[in-house]
């Protein structure tokens, strides 16, 4: 009979013991251990297209992902010009980050990003953007992260993207998210308890280009710019003789102390403006881009600390 | 048949040890509930010397209400979260607060000021009542940046003996 041939019986009792070492191996942690997906070979490339984008996405995922970043510190985003580089560079991606509203001239990251097949993320997705008026049309501001506030929200829409990418380090993503969040917040008060050291009616501020709507908006400054919203040539950007005009009529009424270049756009223009309204220039703001690696300007929360220097020394 | 017997008695067994692992691993991993908890009418009072308001820098996805404008926890669990602006002064309170235990238990209370009031030190002031009698009164301040984040222990005393459990549990 089978159950008394003695082989089949070892075979018989070895097969169980295997099964019940295999269901007590298995149960310890088991929900957790399976939920957690094999260590990847390389980290995950995340490729940003402006120097503030690729910032928060750092603070972000610190060194669980490899971040680059398309333009270099004091490129204009409006003008910029992908090439093959970038190409063979976003092919390598992981993840394409974004700011949008048309930040990126001619839609470029969105370009490369679809060209290489690659997903993409807009970091201002949820912003609720400033429009501004040109030649009767309705423009998003695009430059939305001059506000800490809405660099928060770029924060969550970066969170939101790197844990779809990698979730098993989504709870690292959001420990450090919310520590980020605290400097913004720290960084927002600070710059509140800066600026009112400015009189109210002190507060102009006149740039290359019409960059600083949100940081006006939000800390109470009225804003003044030769260049429309982008350095580029879309509806509502470039300089007109008309803002020109406006722009040094208003220095001249408003007694404006100085005016300010910025380190991503040609400073002749505002030096001009200055000359001719005979005010000085009070120094170069960080606009579109952040500084070089090694300056106080080579983070958002640092570009934005020395901005606001700048402009108190200037003004007050 | 026999065969077949022996393996079905053997699935049955070791399924069997296998169901009962995984049960002991969820009942080791789940919350520890205190069978001694306070039996008397707790309430948490929270009064703020600001309006509420909905918090800018939350980070956003672990929930309905994101943005929290006010929250309370006890032992670690929340009793109240409101996202709504509430005017500075007016009490909230949170009435018969569950998850109590006799003993030491743990109060955290965040509360975000609106941004323009950047620059001032702001305070919460804290009541826990048993019974509407006051067994612990603090005030938490912040510092000029930040919201109001602070954690403090209250000592809930024994249920009085007419509550207490006759088997002496």
């Amino acid at each position: 009979m089978w159950y008394g041939d003695a082989r089949s019986r070892v075979a018989v009792v070895i097969v169980m013991l295997v099964g019940l070492w295999l269901v007590l191996s298995g149960v310890p942690g088991s929900a957790q251990e399976r939920s957690q997906p094999p260590t990847p070979a390389r980290k995950p490339i995340i490729v940003c297209s402006t120097t503030q984008v690729a910032d928060f996405t750092r603070q972000v995922v610190g060194d669980a992902c490899e971040v680059r970043c398309i333009l270099a510190p004091g490129a204009d985003p409006h003008t910029y010009m992908p090439t093959p580089g970038d190409a063979k560079l976003a092919l390598s991606a992981d993840l394409c980050l974004q700011n949008g509203l048309h930040l990126e001239g001619k839609n470029w990251m969105a370009t490369l990003a679809k060209d290489a097949g690659k997903p993409l993320a807009t970091c201002t997705d949820g912003v609720k953007p400033l429009e501004l008026e040109a030649e009767g049309q309705k423009i998003a501001d695009p430059h939305a992260w001059f506000s800490p506030r809405n660099a928060a929200i770029y924060i969550n829409n970066i969170v939101k993207a790197v844990s779809a990418l990698d979730p098993s380090k989504a709870a690292d993503f959001r420990a450090r998210a919310k520590l980020y969040l605290q400097q913004l917040r720290v960084l927002d008060s600070w710059i509140r308890e800066q600026f009112n050291a400015i009189p109210p009616e002190q507060r102009i501020l006149v740039t290359s280009h019409d960059a600083f709507n949100y940081l006006s908006t939000e800390y109470g400054f009225q804003n003044r710019a030769p260049v429309g919203w982008s350095t580029g040539a879309e509806v509502g950007a470039g300089v007109t003789p008309e803002r020109r005009k406006q722009v040094i009529a208003s220095i001249k009424s408003f007694g404006v102390k100085a005016v300010f270049v910025e380190t991503s756009v040609n400073p002749k223009l505002v030096r001009e403006i200055a000359r001719e309204a005979g005010v000085k220039v009070g120094g170069t703001l960080y606009s579109d881009s952040m500084g070089e690696i090694g300056t106080a300007g080579d983070t958002y929360i640092g570009m934005m600390r020395e901005n606001v220097l700048t402009i108190i020394d200037a003004l007050k | 048949m026999r065969p077949a017997l022996t393996v079905l008695i053997w699935l049955v067994l070791v399924g069997g040890l296998a169901f009962y692992m995984n049960h002991r691993t969820a009942v080791h991993n789940a919350p520890h509930v205190d069978l001694h908890a306070a039996d008397g009418q707790v309430t948490v009072e929270v009064t703020t010397t600001f309006p509420l308001e909905p918090d800018p820098f939350a980070l956003h996805g672990s929930g309905s209400d994101d943005a929290p404008a006010l929250v309370v926890r006890v032992n670690g669990r929340d009793v109240l979260r409101r996202t709504e602006r509430v005017e500075a002064g007016s009490p909230i309170r949170v009435d018969s607060v569950s998850g109590l235990a006799q003993g030491k238990n743990e109060i955290y209370v965040e509360a975000n000021p609106p941004l323009d009031m950047a620059g001032k030190s702001q305070a919460v002031r804290v009541r826990v009542l048993q019974d509407s009698s006051v067994i612990a009164d603090r005030s938490l301040w912040s510092d000029e940046a930040n919201k109001i984040a602070a954690a403090f222990a209250v000592n809930i005393e024994a249920p009085q003996p007419k509550e207490r459990d006759t088997h002496g549990h």
